[in-house]
């Protein structure tokens, strides 16, 4: 009998976990994959979404089950602090990035410096050379599209930040509202950035090309755009074996500070527990935190839960002037990254404005139908409307702030686990910042496009980019894990993900989080 | 196993990608229920399912004209909305008192501006439009029945330049060709 069930125990089976299954089961490893929620087919979310009733509710397709809840489960999350904070998960095999833009944006370097550089926040405790080549492997992996060309900072300067590679596929051309507004904005000092992203513009690893089926959220129906389950079924083909309605709920801890088991629940509460030489924690930034507070593992620094970031959004709803056709073609393509970097950030955050594609035609019918239109004017006007709406979305950079963070609530779940109780806020970093946007940007795109102003929405709207909450750094007094992703307290415990990051940008975050799971893991192969 | 579905959403954590959408909507259907709470439903016979078709070509216009449709709504808003179905029983009696048989007659004549039968013809607009039918007593917060997808006559508008979401043109790169077709039909609103 076998000392160990596997060499590696991952858990979580989203983008994270699949890669680090991937990796680890190519160097040849025995690896075990749990997942809370179920495996799904694609058709079967497409058949869903087809179905809604509120098309609009991007994780209504997925499921909601009461043994694994998702974002927007009722009663989930328990919220303590100002703001209420609607994070973004889908537990299923495969996780969030079943439903996503696909953005897949690298950090610049002093992303990665923040306090040294703007003194401000934290330093990640390795720089964006350290992580440049598994950044290159990480877009092989997942698969991304990009222009290699840009100035990434958003100064419309040289190519940046540097590239050892180019990306593995050549950017999906602009379709004509993003390729007029690239005109009018940048004829105005506003340079529009085609965005890196994860659906393929030729064949690539068993993905077709893009067809522009104008709903990578919340299904792309034919497979073009990545999603975590791709790294799954790869790691099974190299003998990796995924058990779905695994409930984790606890590691155990043994001689010389080592995790020595995993415990898991059925959906009926049935218990388990699996050996390892190492476990690899990748079930998001609320999960990952939730488990190790239940185990009272990995936390002498006090650190675990705490830092919750993510990317702070309002929004800018307006029709332009002239018809630009949001709605052909993929969901993002732009950005507008004036604000992301520079001396700036001492002061105010980092900054990406994005206007979304997303066909307009629902949010336009209701908005006519409330102003009382009717046939035969109907029909012309949501025409006309879809054909003009701009939808400027802001994504903010949130600082670390300890306050931020995860708790076990005494609310208790289906299987008697605590619920995630959450408290979030924002400081004057933050505000101050959106307050500018909104007095003197907003009102600058307003005059680029003209047109009408629909809405502005300012109240803090987290964008479903979880970061923090196991953040890694160079002092075990004050992080969680080290730059390789190694727990401070347990020598073979890794955390993976967006949660070891200890700067959030204004970017979104899952290249990072991979291209950090792929340094680790190539360094964890070694050991065992 | 269990898996049965937890509960209603939590609609105060919906993501952010849903919230403007659903702004939207409140803001019509909110208004619509709080003035069929306050009104008498006008007719104690629900609509019958010939007259609900006829209505909605007289509100709607031709595009209305799926009797498969129209009957698949008439079941929803019998399930989901009952009430509603009398408020169309009035609105279709006196369009009909009226000799009104098309859009454009509705929305000239006196009966578009008396709020109530105006509130109706949103709903059933909403309806065709939306291709849903919202439960009686909620807004578009609460749910309710999914009468299409593809046949909501929402997308039809935009048809030539855009495609139904999750459906797709049928080509790469047709989002990068549509320059001239779209300069072409550009016009001022």
């Amino acid at each position: 009998m076998a000392e160990y069930d596997a060499d590696v125990i991952v858990v979580g089976s989203g983008v994270i976990g699949g890669l680090a299954a991937y990796t680890l089961a190519k160097a040849g490893k025995s690896v075990i994959i749990l997942e809370a929620g179920p495996r799904v087919p694609r058709w079967k979310t497409v058949e869903r979404f087809r179905n809604l009733y509120d098309i609009s509710d991007y994780n209504a397709p997925y499921p909601d089950l009461d043994y694994a809840p998702r974002q927007g489960s009722n009663d989930y999350l328990q919220h303590t602090g100002p703001i209420r904070y609607g994070a973004g998960f889908l537990k299923l095999v495969g996780g969030t990035t079943w439903h996503w833009g696909g953005a897949t944006w690298r950090l610049l370097p002093s992303d990665m410096k923040l306090k040294s550089s703007f003194g401000v926040g934290r330093d990640f405790p390795l720089s964006y050379e350290d992580l440049e080549r598994f950044y290159i492997e990480a877009e092989k992996e997942i698969g991304v599209n990009g222009n290699s060309q840009m100035d990434e900072s958003g100064a419309n300067g040289k190519p940046f930040p540097p590239r050892s590679e180019p990306y593995p596929m050549e950017a999906q051309n602009f379709n004509y509202m993003n390729a007029k507004m690239k005109e009018m904005l940048d004829a105005n000092g506003y340079w529009t950035i085609q965005e890196p992203n994860c659906r393929a513009s030729r064949p690539y690893a068993e993905r077709p090309t893009c067809v522009g089926n104008n709903n990578c959220m919340p299904i792309c129906p034919i497979g073009s755009q990545y999603s975590g389950d791709r790294h799954v079924t790869r790691a099974e083909k190299l003998g990796a074996k995924l058990i779905p309605e695994a409930v984790v709920y606890k590691l155990d801890k043994g001689a010389g500070g080592k995790i020595t088991a995993v415990h898991y629940m059925t959906p009926t509460g049935e218990s388990h527990q699996l050996t390892a030489k190492i476990f690899v924690m990748a079930a998001h930034a609320l999960e990952t935190p939730k488990i190790l507070l239940m185990s009272e593992v990995a936390n002498s620094s006090d650190q675990v839960g705490r830092n919750l970031m993510d990317h702070l959004g309002f929004n800018l709803v307006m029709t332009s002037k002239d018809e630009l056709w949001p709605g052909s073609g993929p969901v993002q393509q732009n950005a507008i990254l004036n604000d992301r970097d520079g001396a700036h950030r001492s002061h105010f955050a980092s900054l990406k404005h994005q206007v979304g594609n997303e066909a307009a035609n629902l949010a336009a019918t209701q908005y006519l139908l409330g102003q009382g239109v009717l046939q035969p004017e109907l029909d012309d006007r949501i025409r006309s409307m879809s054909a003009r709406w701009m939808n400027f979305n802001t994504n903010l950079e949130q600082l670390p702030d300890p306050v931020n963070r995860i708790k076990l609530s005494a609310k208790k779940d289906k299987l008697g686990l605590p619920k995630p109780d959450v408290y979030y806020s924002v400081t004057d970093y933050e505000t101050r910042t959106r307050d500018k946007v909104i007095n003197e940007t907003y009102p600058t795109f307003q005059k680029i496009f003209g047109g009408e102003i629909i809405k502005i929405v300012s109240d803090w709207q987290p964008q479903d980019h979880q970061i923090g909450t196991c953040i890694m750094g160079d002092n075990a007094k004050d992080s969680v894990v080290d730059k390789d992703c190694r727990s401070w307290d347990h020598s073979n415990l890794f955390i993976m993900g967006t949660q070891t990051m200890p700067a959030s940008a204004a970017v979104n975050p899952t290249l990072t989080g991979a291209a950090l799971t792929l340094r680790a893991t190539h360094g964890m192969a070694s050991e065992v | 196993m269990a898996t049965q579905k937890v509960g209603a959403e939590d609609r105060s954590a919906i993501s952010r990608r849903a919230f403007l959408s659903v702004a939207m909507a409140a803001s019509f259907l909110a208004g619509t229920q709080n003035l069929f709470a306050q009104q008498q439903t006008g007719s104690e016979t629900p609509v019958s399912a010939d007259d609900l078709h006829a209505l909605s070509i007289a509100v709607i216009g031709k595009t209305a004209d799926d009797r498969p449709l129209s009957d698949a709504f008439h079941k929803a808003f019998g399930e989901a909305n009952p009430s509603f179905l009398l408020r169309a029983s009035a609105l279709s009696a006196q369009m009909k008192a009226a000799g009104l048989t098309t859009p454009a007659a509705f929305s000239a004549s006196p009966l578009a501006k008396d709020p109530v039968l105006h509130a109706t013809a949103i709903g059933l607009t909403a309806a065709w439009y939306l291709g849903h039918v919202a439960h009686d007593d909620h807004d578009d917060h609460g749910g309710g029945q999914v009468v299409a997808y593809e046949k909501a006559l929402m997308w039809a508008p935009t048809a030539d330049v855009t495609v139904i979401p999750s459906y797709s043109r049928g080509a790469p790169n047709y989002w990068a060709e549509q320059t001239a077709q779209i300069e072409a039909h550009s016009k001022a609103p």
